[in-house]
């Protein structure tokens, strides 16, 4: 009876429809260039980012409770690691069409706002967040200039509160940038992190 | 005597009138809480969506898990709503499943580091809401990251699973 029990149990968890994302980068990955515009009318690419060590690629948007309660921390992050050669690249890859507050004019009026010392790019055709394989907002591609070619190094999220800056006691893209510029392989390369999904387009 | 009876009779019929009007409370769940809740082995079928009150698809799609939980009403299924709205936000998640009639137990998702709790519910979700999980027998028996546009098609993933 447990043996047939078990059985039927196999049997369910291969009607179980594992939802991993098979297309997008994972860590190891390397990036290929793009180029958006940016919330001050420019075109940017990473390879126009002069003297980068790297990108902190951020999927984010202007509406989500998430991407808000770290837009702070988004801006901190920047403050602090553009001069080590790690600027954030801030993406809004959302429809305006399914939510309004994130059109390109919203995204400028947000960006002045909150003075972004980051570039906030307009992902129009989502086709950027589809290749890097991002799903939710906020969500992080650390990406690693090195021997001429990007790579990623850590996807997921920016630390592990997202309610409570001052509670998050794993600051997973700041430990990673550490690691990095101390020369070490990164250790946590992948996290989960509950977010507002992309809105795509229909 | 009889009138002794009745009057107890009524005080009764009064105390469960009161108690299926009493309002939904929303209260704060533990990882842990929530596997004893799931994870039980009986035949009742556990269909859980994760979801906030700030979350566009997740409100679409309520409604779906509001007429299919009266539908399975007098069935072994059970429909549970967790939030993953913030803590501090708990009164107005508890407003808000009020004011929109939903019926359906709720519970306030307070399980500390995502990155803990996500792989250990399901390894593969992305983080993304809404997402609908089954349970029966105290396995999980189905996942899924997406939206149900319709409310057959939620009826479909719960019957195809059943």
């Amino acid at each position: 009876m447990k043996k047939l029990l078990a059985g039927v149990i196999a049997l369910c968890s291969i009607t179980f429809v594992s939802k991993a994302q098979d297309s997008g980068y994972k860590p190891g990955a390397e990036v290929a260039d793009f180029k958006l515009k940016n919330v001050d009318g420019k075109m940017v690419s990473l390879s126009s980012v002069s003297d980068a060590k790297g990108y902190i690629v951020i999927f984010t948007c202007n509406h989500c409770p998430y991407a808000k309660a770290y837009e702070d921390r988004i801006i901190a992050l920047h403050n602090k690691y553009a001069s080590q050669g790690y600027p954030v690249i801030a993406i809004n890859s959302n429809d305006p069409k399914v939510a309004p507050d994130d059109s390109y004019n919203k995204m400028k009026e947000r960006a002045k706002e909150k003075q972004f010392p980051f570039v906030y790019l307009y992902d129009e055709k989502q086709d950027i967040a589809k290749r890097f394989g991002a799903v939710r907002t906020p969500h992080v591609y650390l990406v690693q200039n090195t021997g001429g070619q990007k790579v990623v190094r850590y996807v997921g999220a920016i630390d592990n509160n997202w309610e409570d800056a001052a509670a998050a006691d794993q600051p997973y893209v700041a430990l990673a940038i550490d690691e990095l510029n101390a020369g070490k392989p990164v250790a946590t390369q992948e996290t989960k992190a509950i977010g507002c999904t992309i809105k795509w387009k229909k | 005597m009889i009138k002794a009876i009745l009057i107890s009779l009524f005080a009764l019929l009064t105390a469960l009138r009161s108690e299926a009007q009493a309002p939904q409370q929303v209260d704060l769940y533990s990882l842990e809480q929530f596997q004893q809740r799931v994870l039980q082995e009986n035949d009742t079928l556990y269909v859980v969506n994760f979801w906030a009150t700030w979350c566009m698809p997740c409100v679409k799609e309520l409604p779906h898990f509001k007429e299919l939980s009266k539908n399975y009403a007098n069935r072994p299924v059970k429909f549970i709503l967790m939030s993953l709205d913030a803590k501090d936000k708990l009164a107005q998640t508890n407003a808000f499943v009020q004011n929109k009639k939903i019926g359906i137990e709720t519970h306030l998702f307070s399980a500390g580091d995502p990155n803990v709790w996500i792989n250990a519910l399901e390894p593969s979700w992305e983080g993304s809401i809404p997402a609908t999980f089954l349970y029966q027998h105290g396995t999980k028996l189905a996942f899924k990251e997406s939206y149900f546009a319709t409310k057959k098609e939620l009826e479909s993933f719960i019957n195809n699973h059943r």
